[in-house]
């Protein structure tokens, strides 16, 4: 037993948990190899040919094209990988802003429970909730003009909801302890005790729920592309899906069993990352 | 020892935490006679509860198991009971008292579907006959106007009423023994003394054996014939509760027994305590476990662990306790 | 009246009324009086304990004097300044002077922050001294509460319930308050850790000269270390006097009846004790007269009738003051 490790934060606590869960560890491994992949695109160190038309039509996977081509020529490994990099792009964007927005909203609806902040939060919440996701990101889509955003904006808007109510459920839940009246009794100010003392203990809700969100975008992002609703320049899995429906007809499954691997394994990932860093997280365990 | 209802034999409760293997309790002996009421007592984290819990085979396993030793009830081993086994013990023979009696009770049912269930379960009673006998027990613990608060759900009563619907309930089944995990601690104090005193009646009246747990001295004092007390998950002195309070053998009955807070004619100028605090379970000291807080301790006691040795009637864990005056050697 | 003998702090018939809604519109149907028209006084280093049962109210006048709760009326003087009438901005630099210690030592502190962030914050929010005094005054703090430096840079899960506790009282001195409330400050510990947390805030106040105000259920406990004692029941106080009179003899079959259920470690001396009949009554809807009238083993119709007042009984001796029809 190594003293060392008792003089610990409550975050070191969780990740030495969150070490010893194989599965856990297991899943982040995937989903890092994943970010890699989207980072290479990024850099432009592979996945740059996903546009290009030179092979032949429905070329069988071979060392020219790893996984074959495409109904008009293209490169099917080329363009799952550039995928992975709009999954990401959506992911990441949609995830870190939708949680800030749901964090904030929720620890103002929290903190100033039963008060007009309270219920003006609240009411948006029952409105935006009340919309179905799919007609509202269509008519985002139509409203913006085509604007390569509308999707994430609709998803943000849409998603911050969920956040926010854990996160107001739990400010008030934590309003009651005696550390939060420690630091009124102190003279603190009210922005100071909510940012400082409050919204810290929701972090690890946030942390979970973003990697749920993060999930729930990449899976919205297939759906609304396969629909023709999301990505428009560049490629997704989504817009890999739909065009290979003429393909599969045909008899040929490449391109559909490659961007459905691709979201299988990183959403099959991401969520049992998920479920490890709850457990790790989960401050009833980690305090004990 | 034969005519013992409860016999512990170095029992070992063993946790796996996240930081390594603690042995909650470590070797716990004593026994119980019928009838009688014997009171658990140590601070927090000392193992008494998990001493309770190991009788009704209420471990947590995972994490927790009971390593080695034994416990009898009537002469019965219950630590090889499958849980089939354990669960028709519960109910007839062993009842549980729990220190919270807003969670120890169905919120959503009412107190008379809770008190019957039992009894028509494990008595085999018919619907009709067991509700007559909950109604009897709830006027027995001091309920009024019991044929109409049995149809009450639990919010709808105070906190001493619901530990008395507790204790109605536990007794119900005319169980041999009766464990009481810090009963009235929710209670206030006023709560408490009708509560304590409804639960010895009854106790002197039906025959049950009764295990107390409790940290408060003072009810140990008061209900109780016979007591043992731990520390760090050990047996450091059992006693009659004459003796005990009369003459403390074991340097941390004393101290704690000096430290209780009670109204004193002459206010000291400082209030006696025990200096530090309980040892991690974790790094236990190779000699006495209360050494290091203790007044008397010297190079044996740091060295060497003392066995708990039995004298006439009082049995102590010390390389140097008090002299019992009135023990006839 | 000079400094000396007049009182740090005096409360003056402080109320604190909650709304309870109810109904569709959340309307209000109700008043809870956790509090009613409270006074009392508390000299300059001497400690006030205030007992009573689980809601009597007493946690709720300890936050109401410091205006954790805004009190529904009454006035707090807190060495001459009117706590009660100042603007917010006011309050904050006025909480340098009265701080808090709470229960629950697993919930009284941040569990995200390091005992020195912990311990500096007040001094930063109220803008005292320069980064190294406060380092300083920190560890000065650190070792009056019998704690090393060792600890600066730990969470509190590390700790135990006492350590914690020690580390709550460090935090309430750090603005060198004059007055603090103790709110079971010593419930929630083991009994050989109980007194040494007891003789701790007991040498603070002689050394410091730091007035308390002791809130706790147990009559036992606040008698070490009060000068004064007031005995609350549904909101109100009915008996107020000095320890050694409350305790020698008490007056008001309340209290009678809580310092006899208090269990006496002395198997010898199992006393005739007065069992009280009944519960708390519900203080949303309290008895007319006298509010211990239900449970009271001396009560009279009078007591029905009204609500008698606190007053000083006269017998030439110290001032003991009693709610009771009896007196």
């Amino acid at each position: 037993m190594n003293r060392s490790r008792e003089r610990t934060s409550l975050w070191a606590k969780a990740w030495y948990k969150l070490r010893r869960d194989r599965i856990g560890m297991i899943s982040l491994g995937v989903v890092l190899l994943y970010f890699v992949v989207a980072l290479g695109v990024w850099l432009g160190l592979w996945g740059q040919g996903w546009s290009q038309v030179e092979g032949p039509m429905w070329a069988p996977p071979g060392p020219k094209y790893w996984l074959g081509t495409n109904i008009i020529g293209q490169d099917i490994f080329e363009r799952a990988l550039y995928s992975t990099r709009t999954a990401f792009d959506v992911g990441l964007v949609v995830a870190v802003l939708s949680t800030l927005l749901g964090g904030l909203m929720g620890g103002l609806a929290g903190y100033f429970s039963n008060r007009w902040a309270d219920e003006l939060i609240l009411w948006l919440m029952g409105v935006l909730d009340a919309i179905p996701f799919y007609l509202f990101v269509a008519a985002l889509a139509y409203a913006l003009q085509g604007n390569p955003y509308a999707m994430h904006i609709a998803m943000i808007a849409t998603f911050w909801t969920t956040t926010a109510r854990l996160v107001r459920g739990e400010v008030i839940k934590l309003k009651q302890f005696e550390f939060v009246e420690a630091a009124r009794a102190i003279g603190l100010p009210r922005r100071l005790i909510l940012f400082r003392h409050i919204l810290p203990n929701t972090f690890h809700i946030l942390l979970v729920q973003a990697t749920i969100v993060f999930v729930g975008a990449i899976k919205s992002e297939v759906i609304l592309s396969f629909l023709g609703l999301g990505v428009t320049d560049g490629v997704s899995w989504g817009l890999m899906i739909a065009e290979s429906t003429q393909e599969v007809q045909a008899g040929h499954f490449s391109n559909f069993v490659t961007a459905s691997s691709f979201l299988f394994v990183l959403v099959m990932a991401f969520n049992l990352f998920a479920d490890a860093l709850q457990d790790a997280l989960d401050p009833r365990k980690v305090s004990a | 020892m034969s005519s013992a209802l409860l016999s512990i034999r170095d029992l070992v409760v063993e946790f796996s935490t996240e930081r390594g293997r603690v042995r909650a309790i470590d070797g716990v002996s004593f026994d119980l006679a019928p009838g009688e009421t014997l009171g658990l007592v140590g601070e927090s984290g000392c193992g008494k509860t998990v001493t309770a819990l190991a009788v009704l085979g209420l471990i947590p396993s995972p994490p927790g198991r009971i390593l080695s030793g034994s416990i009898r009830l009537e002469g019965r081993e219950l630590t090889r009971l499958g849980e089939r086994e354990y669960r028709h013990v519960r109910g007839k023979l062993i009842s549980m008292i729990f220190q919270e009696p807003m969670t120890a009770l169905n919120p959503v049912l009412t107190i008379a579907t809770q008190m019957t269930d039992v009894l028509v379960r494990h008595q085999g009673m018919s619907r009709r006959r067991a509700r007559d006998r909950a109604v009897e027990m709830l006027a027995l613990v001091g309920i009024p106007s019991p044929e109409k608060r049995i149809d009450d759900y639990p919010h709808q009563m105070s906190g001493g009423m619901r530990q008395r619907v507790m204790i109605a309930m536990a007794l119900s089944c005319n169980p041999k023994l009766l464990l009481a995990d810090e009963p009235t601690t929710a209670l206030d104090v006023t709560t408490q003394a009708q509560v304590l005193e409804e639960m010895v009646r009854l106790q002197e009246r039906f025959g049950t054996a009764v295990i107390l747990v409790t940290h408060d001295l003072g009810v140990v004092a008061e209900t109780c014939r016979r007591a043992v007390v731990m520390y760090a998950g050990r047996v450091v002195e059992e006693a009659p509760v004459e003796c005990l309070f009369e003459q403390p053998r074991h340097p941390y009955t004393e101290g704690l027994l000096a430290s209780i807070p009670r109204i004193r004619e002459e206010k000291l100028p400082e209030l006696p305590t025990i200096p530090g605090s309980v040892p991690d379970l974790l790094h236990l000291p190779p000699g006495c476990r209360f050494a290091d807080r203790c007044p008397r301790a010297d190079e044996l006691c740091r060295r060497r662990e003392p066995k708990l040795e039995l004298r006439c009637d009082i049995a102590v864990a010390c390389h140097h306790p008090n002299r019992y005056a009135g023990c006839r050697e | 009246m000079n400094r000396e003998t007049a009182p740090l702090l005096r409360v003056e018939g402080l109320s604190k009324h909650f709304p309870v809604r109810g109904g569709f519109f959340r309307r209000v149907t109700g008043w809870l009086k956790a509090v009613d028209d409270v006074s009392f006084q508390i000299a300059h280093g001497q400690t006030f304990g205030l007992v009573g049962e689980s809601g009597c109210g007493k946690s709720t006048l300890g936050r109401a004097i410091l205006r954790l709760h805004e009190p529904t009326a009454g006035r707090v003087i807190l060495d001459g300044t009117e706590i009660t009438a100042l603007p917010r901005r006011a309050l904050t630099a006025a909480r340098r002077r009265m701080q808090i210690i709470f229960q629950d030592p697993y919930a009284s502190l941040s569990p995200r922050r390091t005992v020195l962030q912990t311990l500096l914050e007040p001094m930063e929010v109220h803008r005292i001294g320069t980064p190294r005094t406060r380092r300083e005054k920190v560890l000065e703090l650190l070792h009056i509460v019998g704690m090393g430096p060792e600890v600066l840079h730990r969470y509190p899960h590390e700790f135990s319930g006492g350590q914690r506790q020690r580390i709550g009282i460090a935090r309430a001195l750090t603005l060198d308050p004059r007055f603090i409330v103790a709110d079971e400050a010593v419930s929630a510990l083991d009994v050989s850790v109980q007194s040494q947390v007891l003789n701790l805030i007991a040498r603070l106040q002689r050394e410091l000269g730091i007035s308390f105000l002791f809130i706790s259920h147990d009559l036992a406990v606040v008698q070490h270390i009060s000068h004064q004692v007031g005995v609350m029941y549904l909101g109100r106080l009915v008996e107020i006097a000095p320890a050694e009179d409350l305790y020698r003899d008490p007056l008001h079959p309340y209290t009678r009846a809580l310092l006899s259920a208090i269990p006496v470690p002395d198997p010898k001396r199992r006393r005739k004790r007065i069992v009280l009949q009944g519960d708390v009554p519900s203080p949303l809807a309290p008895p007319s007269g006298c509010p211990f009238r239900t449970r009271c083993p001396e009560a009279m119709p009078l007591c029905a009738e009204r609500a008698p007042r606190l007053t000083q009984r006269h017998d030439g001796r110290a001032p003991h003051r009693v709610a009771c029809h009896l007196y």
